[in-house]
């Protein structure tokens, strides 16, 4: 799918809407995109707009200039008491549960680095689309900090206890190769390519039931949970999604051997 | 089809027990052994009855005419309510809660088509044998639905979270070769071969020490859990088995470097 690259005139983080996708850009690259405090105000809004936006059907992040995200700005942490820490955390804190618990599904499109709450970042989107020279790590430790904004949920619910404790030890950086076999990276694509792989399954997503979308991202983010919980839950949902027009119509179209037309009700 | 053949309850599930091997085939080749409710119930009074018999020690679950199973039957759902539908759900769950809680392995031999719900009873199986021209779908927003029968539990315990939630919202068909990389399927085989090397395999576990391998099993199925309430219900269950018939005759067998004979009690 075609986009335009943000370029130098365009914010620090705005968004673009390609058909039912909302595509919302970190547009820093000469610093590699940080988390910096201009950006998180815009960020923050921009995936709420686009979770209450009822014609997105599916979100995208990226990064401009061939670069995710280097992480959180380090320059702007230096004077801040323990209360201010901790009031930032909270802040950038819903940008994540807005991510990981919100109602539309949200796809990374990272190209170059994701590093440190880049990564976790990624981490805590729906699926995360790569350039096959993409690099991730997570190191924190490094400047005397824990890994945070979630990943240390996300990241072990996606590789395993053992190498996310391995990633967040040792700092060390991971290939798109290692990151996809073991489990952070479902897509990968040639550098240069991954907002627009990104893009078209966005786009695939999108012409699935918008409500099914929905339930099962939001029934995943209630993980973890004991089997018998979710079945009992899954029951409910299921129960509200066999009572809605898409439901019909996309049985219907089943048996039609046609294409559906979903409309979200 | 005409109405009168889709109201006539066509399927049946068939059960050969042999060495303490249950093999258990979803017999509706016509329907790529969809669950008709004639077939659903007696999977599950055929499992019921495996589960709480002895003499079986484990238990293959396959499908006839070369596919497992296409799941749910989409003709069936068109008239469902809401609450008619969770009903339908509430019973159909029984299938693989039958398969979680069996004190004795379950294995899938998958050749062809294993969709939807189909999927979710191999996914829920303790080892899915396939053939390498297999393939594993999970459309349900195709249809307007979210996953059901577990597989928003199981998946993720398999695959990891982001690969799951890939395989749930994108609904894009997955080969056996991939399958196995992703952890939904445990050994590819050649097409025609599956139930075959899933006899292999129940026969190593048919003259093993079963009340340890269906403890192993009843622990597993807590997670998620805390590290300390696993070490509890470790403690509590390696009791049962320490003073077990079969522990004292492994313990004898190790001592006496001879192989053991177990009975499965």
């Amino acid at each position: 799918m075609t986009y335009r690259e943000p370029t130098e005139d365009d914010p620090l983080c705005f968004a673009v809407r390609h058909a039912t996708t909302a595509l919302i850009w970190i547009n820093e690259p000469k610093r590699r995109n940080p988390l910096s405090l201009q950006v998180r105000g815009p960020l923050i809004s921009e995936v709420a707009a686009a979770m209450e936006d009822d014609e997105v059907r599916s979100v995208v992040i990226a990064g401009a200039g061939g670069c995710f995200c280097a992480g959180g700005d380090i320059s702007g942490m230096t004077e801040m008491t323990g209360a201010q820490a901790r009031k930032r955390m909270q802040i950038i804190h819903q940008l994540i549960r807005s991510i990981h618990s919100g109602p539309k599904p949200v796809i990374a499109a990272v190209e170059g680095w994701a590093i440190g709450a880049g990564l976790s970042l990624a981490s805590a989107c729906d699926i995360v689309v790569a350039a096959t020279n993409a690099r991730f790590s997570l190191p924190f430790g490094k400047i005397a900090l824990m890994p945070d904004l979630g990943v240390l949920h996300t990241l072990p619910a996606r590789i395993g206890v053992g190498r996310a404790r391995w990633m967040a030890l040792t700092g060390r950086t991971i290939d798109a190769d290692t990151a996809s076999r073991w489990g952070l990276v479902e897509e990968t694509a040639e550098p240069g390519t991954v907002v627009a792989h990104a893009l078209a399954l966005a786009d695939d997503i999108a012409q699935n039931a918008p409500l099914s979308n929905t339930v099962t991202k939001q029934m995943v983010a209630r993980l973890p949970l004991s089997f018998e919980e979710l079945l009992a839950a899954e029951a409910d949902a299921q129960a509200m999604l066999f009572s809605t027009e898409d439901f019909v119509e996309g049985s219907r179209a089943f048996l039609e051997k046609r294409p559906p037309r979903f409309e979200g009700r | 089809m005409s109405e009168l053949e889709a109201k006539t309850d066509h399927g049946k599930t068939t059960i050969e027990v042999a060495d303490g091997v249950a093999t258990v085939t979803l017999d509706y080749p016509a329907r790529r052994n969809a669950f008709s409710p004639q077939l659903k119930k007696s999977l599950i009074e055929g499992l019921s009855a495996l589960v709480k018999e002895p003499k079986c020690r484990v238990i293959i679950l396959t499908g006839a005419g070369g596919n497992f199973s296409a799941g749910g039957d989409i003709n069936g759902m068109m008239t469902l309510t809401g609450l008619d539908g969770r009903d339908r759900l509430l019973e159909m769950q029984q299938m693989v809660r039958l398969v979680t809680e069996a004190e004795k392995p379950v294995i899938a031999a998958v050749e062809g088509f294993a969709a939807g719900g189909g999927m979710a009873l191999a996914a829920a199986c303790d080892i899915v044998v396939a053939a390498r021209d297999a393939k594993f779908t999970c459309a349900f927003s195709k249809i307007g639905l979210m996953p059901d029968l577990g597989a928003v539990w199981t998946l993720p315990m398999r695959m990891g979270l982001g690969r799951a939630r890939y395989f749930m919202l994108a609904g894009e068909p997955m080969g056996a070769e991939e399958a196995l990389g992703a952890g939904l399927v445990e050994k590819v085989v050649r097409p025609g071969e599956a139930l075959t090397e899933a006899r292999k395999l129940a026969a190593g576990f048919a003259i093993s020490a079963t009340r340890a391998l269906g403890f192993t099993k009843s622990v597993l199925a807590r997670m998620p859990a805390s590290l300390d309430a696993m070490l509890k219900a470790e403690a509590d269950a390696q009791v049962g088995l320490l003073i077990s018939e079969d522990f004292r005759e492994g313990r004898a067998a190790f001592m006496e470097k001879r192989p053991a004979r177990f009975v499965g009690q």
